[in-house]
């Protein structure tokens, strides 16, 4: 579904992204790992086409994507979250999801019955005619994912959905992601809490200093020295990671 | 017609304003019959309309454009130029100063829409004042008189009419017609995805907007019709020269009045133009003869106190004032606090 070869994003001297390759499956749930400041969201940008690669090539359902803008890799089925939640502050909760539903139907009558579906699906049904601005944080998350699936896409990007939520939030957006899969996304899912991760992801992959240093079976990947090392060895994380570390 | 229904947002009390703006335009020509009267409604009726095509590009898609007047020049001078020089009729001369003003802008596309915010507006700005500049320095090489008088020489096809009124008639049909796009715009998708562009660029991309496509929609609409507003004043005033066509004023004028009534609705620009060039005139008729400029100062107190009261403008004002109305009907004595919230 997803290929990136050796794949490598500089912003000037530093080095955000090292020569990463990563494979993703049709149908798979792909846990993307790494401390802060490892690279996740840089890579995410290249891949959406937000930022072009420095180097090497992507390919989306066979076809090469790098070099490609963001609406337009949007457009082959390619959607993707942002860390921040991105709203339009101007709009209502429906409007919002109807923005990404306009690109399979300029009918606003179809638009709406999807952004419905969408709203409801990821538990903003009865927040669609609120202004987005009186969203709490976990709401903004779902409707960043709510944005993205409008789009009715192949495959999503999130980033970090589920950092700043309690533990029941936390949940719901877990089983959002499952029943996702289910219905035959597939998911590319940058997480910092760890044991989200390792309940949900078929694989995982770990980036530290923009290195790829780890990919496997969550249970492989937990065990590896390098991945143990690279979580340690950052105590500046430990704020940070609250959510992982209590269950890690 | 229910394909209408299907991609255009209507609303029920779409038909109040749609009766207002007809009485408005169709029916104050036919009842006034004084020439000061008839004179401001002619302005009103122009500056509503190109406000209006202002907002389209500054309002509902963000791009705060401070260089309209080159749009606006354009259009004049074109539609001058072609009917002094080889008799072409003002109609088809509209049509073609806005193809020329669109190809302007696709020129300041290129390099504005790289910026955003002030760097937006100061680049759009810079393009209007260069407009006039080389426009002036053009006569260096070009025989061409400073000023372009039009013959007064009245018919329909020269676009030039014996009544005011007709002025009326004609600058108000301008005006319906610039606000039926904005409205078919407005309540369509492509409403959606400009203002989805103007409150966040990333997230619009990522929900698979082409941005570029549909600022250069914006801005391409937004430019012809504030061209065909240059072509009607120039065949009202049917004088024209570089500094009065080319004024900073227009393009500061356009969006001031949008941000009174409203920025980014379809009916704020409208409300605007109502308001502020009668204010403006009976200022100068109140203190104009006191002191020379004295006018322009209360003009400029009242319109920042307006637009620090009513940071939305006038529609924006009157709609809180609606929602603080019903929510005192359905709540009430309940208490609520201070943000509204129950
Ligand atoms: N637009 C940018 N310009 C310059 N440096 C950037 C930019 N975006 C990210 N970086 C840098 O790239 C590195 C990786 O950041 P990021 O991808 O956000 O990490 P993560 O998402 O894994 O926390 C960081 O050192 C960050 O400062
Ligand atoms: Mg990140």
């Amino acid at each position: 579904m997803l290929q990136i070869d050796n794949v490598t994003k500089r912003f000037g001297g530093l080095v955000a992204v090292d020569a990463v390759s990563l494979t993703v499956n049709e149908g798979e749930i792909i846990g993307l790992i790494g401390p802060n400041g490892a690279g996740k969201t840089t890579l995410y940008n290249v891949i959406a086409g937000t930022f072009p690669a420095t180097q090497g090539s992507i390919h989306f359902r066979g076809q090469r994507i790098d070099g490609k803008r963001a609406d337009e890799t949007c457009m082959l089925g390619l959607a993707r979250t942002f860390q921040i939640p991105q709203v339009f502050g101007s709009m209502t909760v429906g409007d919002s999801i109807m923005v990404g539903a306009f690109l399979r139907s300029r009918s606003r009558r179809v638009a709406r019955r999807r952004a419905e579906e969408v709203a409801e699906a990821v538990g903003l049904g009865h927040r669609f005619d609120l202004p987005t601005t009186s969203l709490t944080t976990a709401e903004r998350k779902r409707l960043e994912v709510a944005r993205t699936l409008a789009t009715d896409p192949g495959m999503i990007l999130l980033d970090e959905v589920m950092a700043g939520l309690n533990h029941t939030e936390v949940q719901l957006m877990l089983d959002l992601v499952s029943s996702l899969r289910d219905g035959g996304l597939t998911v590319l899912f940058v997480e910092h809490n760890l044991s989200a991760v390792m309940q949900i992801c078929d694989r995982i992959a770990v980036l530290d200093h923009g290195a790829k240093i780890a990919d496997g079976l969550p249970t492989e990947v937990m065990e590896n020295r390098e991945v143990i090392t690279a979580y340690l060895g950052a105590p500046a994380e430990d704020g940070e990671n609250q959510a992982g570390g209590d269950h890690a | 017609m229910n394909w209408l229904s299907d991609y255009f947002d209507i609303r029920r009390t779409d038909a109040i304003w749609t009766v207002l703006l007809l009485a408005m335009t169709l029916g104050l020509p036919l009842f006034i019959s004084n020439n000061y009267y008839l004179n401001v409604l002619v302005l009103v009726f122009l500056y509503a309309g190109m406000a209006s095509a202002w907002n389209i590009l500054g309002g509902m898609a963000g791009q705060f454009s401070l260089g309209h007047t080159a749009f606006f020049g354009t259009g004049a001078y074109t539609s001058t130029l072609l009917y002094n020089y080889l008799g072409v009729s003002p109609w088809l001369g509209l049509i073609a100063g806005g193809i020329v003003s669109m190809f302007f802008a696709v020129i300041i596309a290129y390099p504005a829409f790289r910026m955003r915010g002030v760097f937006f507006a100061m680049a759009t700005l810079a393009f209007g004042e260069a407009i006039r500049i080389l426009l002036i320095y053009s006569r260096k090489f070009v025989d061409m008189p400073y000023g372009l008088s039009i013959n007064w020489e009245p018919g329909f096809s020269r676009m030039i009419f014996e009544e005011r009124s007709s002025y009326a008639f004609l600058t108000g049909g301008f005006l319906l017609i610039v606000t039926l796009v904005a409205y078919g715009l407005s309540r369509s998708y492509i409403g959606t995805y400009l203002r989805a562009i103007r409150d966040s660029e990333e997230a619009a991309v990522a929900a698979g907007v082409p941005m570029r496509r549909y600022k250069m929609i914006a801005l391409l609409i937004s430019a012809f019709f504030t061209s065909a507003g240059g072509t009607i004043l120039a065949q009202y005033v049917l004088y024209i020269e570089p500094t009065s066509v080319f004024s900073i004023n227009y393009s500061i004028d356009l969006p001031l009045m949008s941000l009174i009534g409203g920025i980014g609705t379809v009916a704020g620009p409208i409300l605007g133009a109502v308001i502020a060039l009668p204010l403006r005139d009976v200022l100068l008729e109140l203190f104009g003869g006191a002191a020379a400029g004295m006018h322009l100062v209360i003009y400029g107190v009242l319109l920042m106190v307006i637009v620090i009261i009513l940071p939305d403008g006038l529609i924006g004002g009157v709609k809180s004032l609606l929602r603080r109305l019903q929510r005192g009907q359905t709540s009430g004595n309940r208490t609520t606090d201070k943000r509204g919230r129950k």
